[in-house]
């Protein structure tokens, strides 16, 4: 199983959709993070425009941590697609590219084949996520320094310094495991297709239907957000709490674990029924 | 009859007229002087500041500093993480108030059973940031026990100062409460909020009501500040 899965990387390594992802985030994030620093921290100060009538503020808050989980904040909605590129791909391309009959006639089950090329896709998941995280942490730290994180959305919270970095550990790692959601559902949707294009957009599709479905403040809606894997997108946030919800946080990867379980047992039935005419 | 019944109401309003005027300090410039006279030896000082934040929707963990004061109104914060303070009071000086306040009025105010003075302050300069303040000022060592103001529309401001005796001669500050209320925060508690995390955006302008505690420890006074340490860059 271990050389499949070597061998699946190696594969998904070579091809150049798998670096478009690594691209953008390579091009977005310092970009976002050189314009916060030139801005000088313009967008906080404004933010704190209420409390600064009635307070002096001393210490760097403008700093790398508070722009690294701004630009986390605002990734979040973004990264499923560059996932889903990959995802998406992983069995569509094999019958895009002819390639099905050929892994399928070695004397490997076709389960064996499943679960190494879904575990190779929850490996670029997951080395994509840190890859993003490594990259706007480092670059953030190193661009406007270190300090007390600021939390602002109903509260303001303020997070001492030594709290911050194993907080952003537990938020990445929630976030990682909040993509290999959406990289199962596209896992899912690359079986039944022969062409990488339809697994995207299904994904895409997919999760701006679910996300109008739980923002929408309808009441009709009540009852299904509570079920759609949507609502625990921004899981992640929920470790930049003061107490962190751990019980909410349990609730939220059941219901992913639930989906992803769903989506690879889907995706698993289909393969290995699936006629392979390519 | 008549003459007796008008008598006793002239006697009355003779009297209401004296008690008025006896509750009527009328040498509020006096009482004003007598609180920047208490701590005029102060030249300098530094302060350990321990704040507590206690305000609606605001969650900071509690502060340490160093607090630096020169004279006039030279304020300097010293501190390895984030610090808030309120704007006003921190540092408080009775001479800043003499030299950009005008005192209107003086009358005898009992609070908490004890008998203060009550003053109005009205702002010498329209641009001054708070046009108008009212302190209660404890003639037992002349501090200033009480400050309230209306910062802005909306807005009140009341602080209450407790003292202690440093260096067996000056009152100044051990504990300092701010305390933040507004009509219209009453009014957004009031409104439906939503439960959804994800709805949330940062709400930049709504005021807080809460309090802010600062206690200060730890007093070294007329040290010889020198000005480079108020000259360093703030990040407020």
């Amino acid at each position: 199983m271990i050389r499949l899965i070597y061998y699946e990387l190696i594969k998904i390594f070579l091809k150049k959709r798998t670096y478009l992802g690594f691209g953008i985030v390579l091009l977005i994030v310092p970009l976002v993070e050189i314009a916060m620093k030139l801005e000088g921290g313009r967008y906080l100060s404004m933010a704190m425009r209420g409390l600064s009538r009635d307070f002096l503020f001393f210490g760097n808050i403008f700093n790398g941590w508070f722009v690294a989980h701004q630009l986390m904040n605002s990734l979040w909605l973004h990264i499923p697609l560059l996932i889903s590129f990959v995802a998406g791909d992983q069995l569509a391309g094999e019958a895009t590219a002819g390639t099905y009959r050929l892994i399928l006639i070695k004397p490997v089950s076709r389960t064996r084949i499943f679960i190494s090329k879904y575990i190779t896709t929850i490996i670029y998941t997951v080395i994509f996520v840190f890859f993003l995280a490594a990259l706007s942490i480092g670059l953030a730290l190193a661009l406007l320094g270190r300090g007390d994180l600021i939390i602002m959305n109903r509260n303001i919270l303020l997070l001492p310094e030594s709290e911050v970095a194993w907080r952003f550990v537990i938020a990445y790692g929630l976030a990682a495991l909040t993509m290999v959601t959406i990289a199962s559902l596209s896992f899912f949707f690359s079986s039944f297709v022969e062409n990488a294009i339809g697994p995207i957009v299904a994904t895409m599709g997919l999760l701006i239907v679910c996300t109008v479905i739980t923002v929408m403040p309808v009441e009709l809606f009540e009852l299904p957000r509570k079920f759609l894997f949507t609502r625990y997108l921004d899981l992640w946030q929920r470790s930049f709490l003061e107490p962190i919800p751990w019980n909410e946080i349990k609730i939220g990867l059941l219901s992913l674990g639930a989906w992803t379980l769903s989506a690879v047992l889907g995706a698993w039935s289909v393969f290995v029924r699936k006629d392979i005419l390519s | 009859m008549r003459i007796s019944v008008i008598g006793v109401l002239t006697v009355f309003m003779i009297l209401c007229a004296f008690a008025q005027k006896a509750g009527k300090i009328t040498n509020a410039e006096e009482i004003l002087a007598k609180t920047v006279k208490a701590v005029d030896g102060v030249k300098d000082f530094s302060a350990v500041i321990d704040a507590e934040v206690n305000m609606d929707r605001v969650q900071i963990p509690k502060m340490h500093a160093e607090l630096f004061f020169k004279k006039p109104d030279k304020v300097h914060f010293s501190s390895q993480s984030f610090l808030l303070v309120p704007r006003e009071g921190i540092a408080f000086n009775p001479a800043t108030l003499q030299a950009h306040y005008l005192p209107t009025s003086a009358v005898r105010d009992t609070v908490e059973g004890k008998i203060l003075f009550k003053l109005l302050l009205a702002a010498k300069d329209s641009q001054t940031r708070l046009r108008s303040l009212s302190l209660w000022v404890d003639p037992s060592n002349w501090t200033v026990t009480k400050m309230e103001t209306v910062p802005y529309e909306g807005r009140t401001l009341a602080m209450d100062f407790v003292y202690e005796l440093q260096q067996e001669k000056y009152w100044l500050p051990s504990k300092m409460v701010a305390a933040f209320s507004s009509e219209s925060d009453k009014r957004q508690k009031e409104a439906p909020q939503s439960t959804e995390n994800q709805f949330d955006g940062p709400q930049r302008s709504l005021p807080r009501n809460g309090k802010v505690t600062v206690v200060y420890s730890n007093y070294k006074i007329n040290i010889d500040l020198p000005d480079s340490i108020f000259e360093k860059k703030k990040t407020e």
